[in-house]
């Protein structure tokens, strides 16, 4: 057996012989339960959450179904949110889906209205207020 | 949680049939935010619940539990406080329904999940466990989509940051 020392010391990069990344995929298991009922129209604007900071976040959604904004930390899908400020036309639901945490909102029965809503993400106290708004019929389909 | 305002109202009358007789006429009426803290808290109780006998992780319940006992405890005496000046003597009876309407909605979310309820649902264990303090356990809870549809926000203007929130929760009028 060729040890990755000898093959260093061989002057072989194993690095030639790496393929190459992948593409982000989840490495954990994505419920069917977690993918179903996605509104028509989610658009959301692409941030990410950073520690100890605020982070507005707009989304644009036809309601119908969840909108949802998937986010990770450095470690992966954060632990637990916090619901700082409720959504007053809708419900907001944290979820761990694969290797993200997602903020789903789900807007209630009827036209979607304005809203906003803030979550905190731990660790690490990440905040997310997010902005929603109707979808243009015309929009695009996240 | 500062600042939050007592706001009640009553909204139309309607029958959801979520307790007693399905002739019963029930009415909506809005809950206070500390109100509503201790209904979601309750409901994250219950969906832990039947997780935990669905899935037979009563070690995780219990120690969901004996963390937040006092919170758990307080808030169940709101629930309860509310249910008594809201129906009078017929507060028990609608207390049993309401539970009952909980750990419906919940398992019969189980039974639709099927054999992923389990696998995907457990990490709430691991999530409510890592919380900083009782005092987020009811934020925790209303990310967590547990208290049934018939339970939800009144219309009004837009909330402030954990201020002003009402909630309505179907009952039968006195």
């Amino acid at each position: 057996m060729i040890s990755a020392a000898a093959l260093a010391l061989a002057g072989l990069s194993l690095d030639a012989c790496s393929k190459p990344p992948p593409a982000q995929v989840s490495t954990t298991r994505v419920f069917a339960r977690d993918m179903e009922g996605k509104a028509a129209i989610c658009t959301i604007s692409d941030v990410q959450a950073a520690d100890g900071k605020e982070t507005p976040e707009t989304m644009a959604t036809s309601g119908g179904g969840w909108c949802g904004i998937p986010l990770r930390s450095a470690a992966g899908p954060y632990t637990a949110g916090l619901l700082t400020q409720p959504a007053h036309n809708g419900r907001v639901y944290v979820h761990t889906v694969g290797d993200d945490t997602r903020i789903d909102y789900i807007p209630k029965a009827g036209p979607v209205v304005p809203d906003v809503f803030a979550v905190q993400l731990i660790p690490g106290n990440a905040i997310v207020r997010v902005s929603v708004t109707p979808a243009s019929t015309t929009g695009t389909k996240s | 949680m500062t600042n939050r305002i007592l706001n009640t109202c009553v909204a139309s009358l309607f029958s959801l049939g979520l307790f007693a007789s399905a002739a019963a006429q029930a009415q909506t009426v809005c809950i206070s935010p500390a109100e509503e803290d201790a209904f979601q808290i309750g409901a994250l109780k219950s969906e832990l619940t039947v997780l935990a006998i669905g899935c037979k992780t009563e070690e995780a319940y219990n120690s969901f539990v004996e963390r937040y006992r006092p919170e758990l405890v307080a808030k169940d005496a709101v629930v309860n406080a509310w249910f008594r000046h809201t129906y009078g003597g017929a507060a028990q009876k609608n207390y049993d329904a309401y539970i009952t309407l909980l750990a419906n909605e919940h398992s019969e979310e189980a039974q639709r999940e099927g054999t992923d309820f389990c696998p995907r649902m457990l990490t709430m264990f691991k999530e409510v466990m890592a919380l900083p303090s009782a005092t987020v356990l009811a934020e925790y809870a209303e990310t967590k989509d547990v208290v049934p549809a018939a339970v939800g926000a009144c219309a009004g203007p837009a909330q402030p940051e954990r201020t002003a929130r009402v909630t309505r929760v179907s009952t039968k009028k006195k």
